[in-house]
């Protein structure tokens, strides 16, 4: 069964899959606005700073305008990991298409290509873009097969629950050793008459009844993580 | 509610994918989600046009405001095929009553404004809960999620708006030039005419955006009853239970079988009991089998544009094309022969790889001039005319923080060093006797030395020019002068004496 996700897979040459979550138009448009709303910023100190220098100071808010509005995203997106300061915040980040860290001429075209996303009005073209195309891209990122991503967070160690970490009696799939240890780390977030009809429905498995199974299951968890 | 028949992966995610998977969900399921919203909203809207017909703007304003029923039907939908059933728009028209029934007054009155709405329906539409265990549902729900369904709202309402005037934009973008319309003329216009393009317009983003805001805001919902109730974990756990209840069904009919083989046919084939043992005949059987089926028989159709193989065609053809115009064109597909494009379906990727052609061409002529100018400004690289002067090049005035201008070395070198040694300034001595030396090798024998060069690379300069006499006297002063200059080490006198004596003889001897 074709189960939607926002998932998107990379096989590398190794054999090795990776995995990425696209992100899409909504919380792209919130870093974006991040971003506007800093440079507006920057360009408005640089405005009261500089007006005062008559013609002169024009000239370098012009300049100092354009290089904001063209290079900001390249320069951070090239030597800050992909992410502008609102993608940062919002946790995205920019790549090529096989999953590499964004290279200047990518970066460049991307963005050098907003205009077209910018068009008809108030990027209305990218939005569209971003939400027909399989994996969110506006148009400039179409045309270098960037993608935005979510940085992958970094997982905590959950804190375990107290039990005697025990080896599951029966072979586990990849997938049941995952929900197995998921329901170990989960065991602060699951309310316990939950946890108790989750570990009802293994108790033909284990042939423990629903309280002693939960302490069970805890267990086969902690020692498939390792404890022992 | 079959949880092993869901439609969407379930794994925790956070709340932005969860708002990206309901746009997903609206996507692929947009054509039942459109007329399920668009359907109900046009014709109260075509009615209310009909009734204000001179102020549309009443319409758009009343059609707006009775979205919080609009998105219910969406929503309907989407919880049958979360979990794939399929529901068509007559069921769902028919269910609208009872839909847009539950909670009517407060969701268009005070909860009009709410801007977790999308967030917030599913509680009525599907769980229909009222009053105290609403809120205190909406309190379990809310935590983490309040904030990026709240931004959800904001984005909606302002993708709503840019459609509105961008697709007015668009219009004015087409119309000739002398035709004079100002975008802000129709927007403001009171005119009926003008009035109804511009209302008609915001009532189809109302509907474009409406499967997207609803899907969003159930996506946050469900990835909510992901996480509280680890649907995930259900899953995987009720599969697991079931294949191992099907092994153990599965191996107590296999010793049951083997039991009846064992007492019906003893002397026979005990092969036939278990169905693992196949006669090579029948394995060639079942490999060609599995050779033929669809997962060694993949066809993969690509569409895109490439440059045509020149090679290829005939050689009449290109009759009067000059060479050099075939030799570029070749160059260029050569060199886009070895691009690597990440996705070849996209026929943008030629217009991109032309750009960053050109990108890094520029960037390449950039980069070369700005070393040219560096190296030409540090005088690494010079014209050739200057190349001739270097010879003549004035020596330099200072080695190794000496003063070795001619001028500053006193007349009589060696009555001087001698006078300061006797008074027991040892380096000042030395110090005068070596930078006398070097002043006279630069001045006197016109060696090349340069601000770079060390006091051993001058020796070695002066004992390749092959004056023995000349490199002895060099090699005794420069140790010396090394030996007090850095280890603070008092030469012997004897030495220096020596050097005195010798300095006449040398500073006066042929080239």
């Amino acid at each position: 069964m074709d189960q939607l996700d926002t998932a998107y897979l990379v096989e590398t040459p190794e054999g090795i899959d990776l995995q990425a979550q696209l992100a899409g138009p909504v919380v792209r448009a919130i870093a974006y606005s991040i971003d506007v709303l800093i440079r507006s910023v920057v360009m408005l100190v640089v405005w009261v700073v500089l007006i005062f220098a008559g013609n002169v100071g024009i000239g370098i808010i012009l300049l100092l305008s354009f290089l904001l509005e063209w290079f900001y995203p390249v320069l951070f997106e090239v030597y800050n990991n992909g992410q502008t300061i609102g993608k940062k915040y919002m946790g995205l980040t920019v790549v090529n298409g096989d999953l590499t860290p964004i290279n200047w001429g990518a970066s460049l075209t991307r963005n050098l290509l907003r205009f077209a996303d910018f068009l008809p009005f108030s990027y209305l073209g990218g939005l569209l873009s971003m939400t027909l195309t399989k994996k969110f891209q506006r148009l400039g990122d179409l045309a270098v097969g960037s993608l935005v991503i979510y940085k992958p967070e970094v997982r905590k160690q959950a804190v375990l629950p107290e039990c005697l970490p025990r080896p599951p009696s029966i072979p586990l799939t990849l997938e049941d050793q995952i929900a197995i240890i998921g329901f170990t780390e989960r065991h602060n977030d699951l309310s316990y008459d939950r946890q108790k009809e989750l570990a009802h429905i293994l108790s033909d498995v284990t042939e423990l009844d629903a309280e002693k199974n939960i302490q069970y299951l805890r267990g086969v968890g902690s020692w498939l993580l390792g404890v022992r | 509610m079959d949880l092993s028949r869901i439609n969407v992966k379930p794994r925790i995610r956070n709340a932005w994918e969860s708002i990206d998977l309901g746009f997903m969900m609206a996507k692929s399921w947009w054509w039942v989600l459109f007329a399920s919203w668009f359907i109900p909203a046009a014709i109260v809207y075509t009615i209310l046009t009909i009734i204000f017909y001179d102020d549309n703007w009443l319409a758009v304003v009343i059609t707006w405001w009775l979205k919080p029923l609009f998105d219910r039907a969406p929503l309907f939908i989407a919880s049958r095929k979360l979990f794939s059933e399929d529901v068509t728009i007559r069921e769902t028209l028919k269910a609208l009553p009872r839909l847009y029934k539950t909670d009517i007054f407060p969701w268009l009155l005070w909860r009009r404004f709410s801007l977790t709405r999308s967030f917030d329906m599913p509680i009525t539409v599907l769980e229909t809960l009222k009053g105290k265990q609403r809120t205190r549902r909406m309190m379990t729900l809310h935590q983490n999620t309040s904030g990026p369904a709240t931004w959800l709202t904001i984005v909606c309402v302002n993708l709503e708006m840019v459609i509105w005037l961008g697709v007015l934009g668009f219009f004015m973008l087409l119309l000739p030039e002398e035709i004079d319309i100002n975008l802000m003329d129709v927007i403001i216009d009171e005119g009926m005419i003008a009035q109804l393009i511009s209302g008609s317009i915001q009532f189809f983003a109302m509907a474009l955006i409406a499967p997207f805001y609803t899907m969003a805001g159930f996506a946050l919902y469900i990835n909510r009853r992901i996480r509280l109730e680890a649907w995930d974990l259900e899953i995987r756990f009720r599969h697991l239970a079931d294949t191992q209840i099907r092994k153990m069904i599965a191996s107590s009919s296999v010793v049951l079988l083997l039991v009846s083989v064992v007492f019906l046919v003893i002397p026979q084939n005990t092969y036939a009991g278990s169905n693992e043992s196949l006669t090579p005949e029948q394995s060639q059987v079942l490999i060609k089998e599995v050779l033929e089926g669809d997962d060694f028989h993949k066809k993969i159709t690509e569409k895109g544009w490439r440059l045509k193989n020149i090679s290829e065609k005939e050689e009449e053809e290109l009759e009067g094309i000059p060479d050099w115009l075939i030799s570029l064109i070749k160059f260029i597909e050569s060199i886009f022969g070895d691009m690597e494009f990440d996705d070849k379906d996209e026929s943008s990727n030629n217009l991109a790889a032309i750009l960053e052609l050109l990108l890094w061409l520029l960037a390449a002529v950039v980069v070369i001039y700005i070393i040219y100018w560096v190296l030409k400004f540090y005088g690494v690289i010079v014209p050739r005319k200057k190349a001739a002067i270097d010879d003549l090049a004035p020596p330099p005035e200072i080695l190794f923080g000496l003063d070795v201008r001619k001028d500053s070395i006193p007349d009589d070198v060696a009555g001087e060093v001698m006078n300061l040694w006797s008074k027991g300034r040892h380096r000042e001595a030395v110090g005068l006797l070596y930078r006398s030396t070097l002043s006279l090798l630069i001045h006197h024998f016109s060696f090349k030395f340069y601000d770079g060069h060390t006091e051993q690379e001058c020796a070695g300069i002066v004992k390749q020019s092959g004056n023995l006499d000349l490199s002895n006297y060099v090699g005794l002063i420069t140790r010396n002068w090394q030996k007090i200059a850095y280890a603070h080490q008092v030469p012997v006198e004897s030495d220096i004496q020596l050097l005195c004596d010798k300095w006449k003889e040398v500073s006066v001897s042929e080239k």
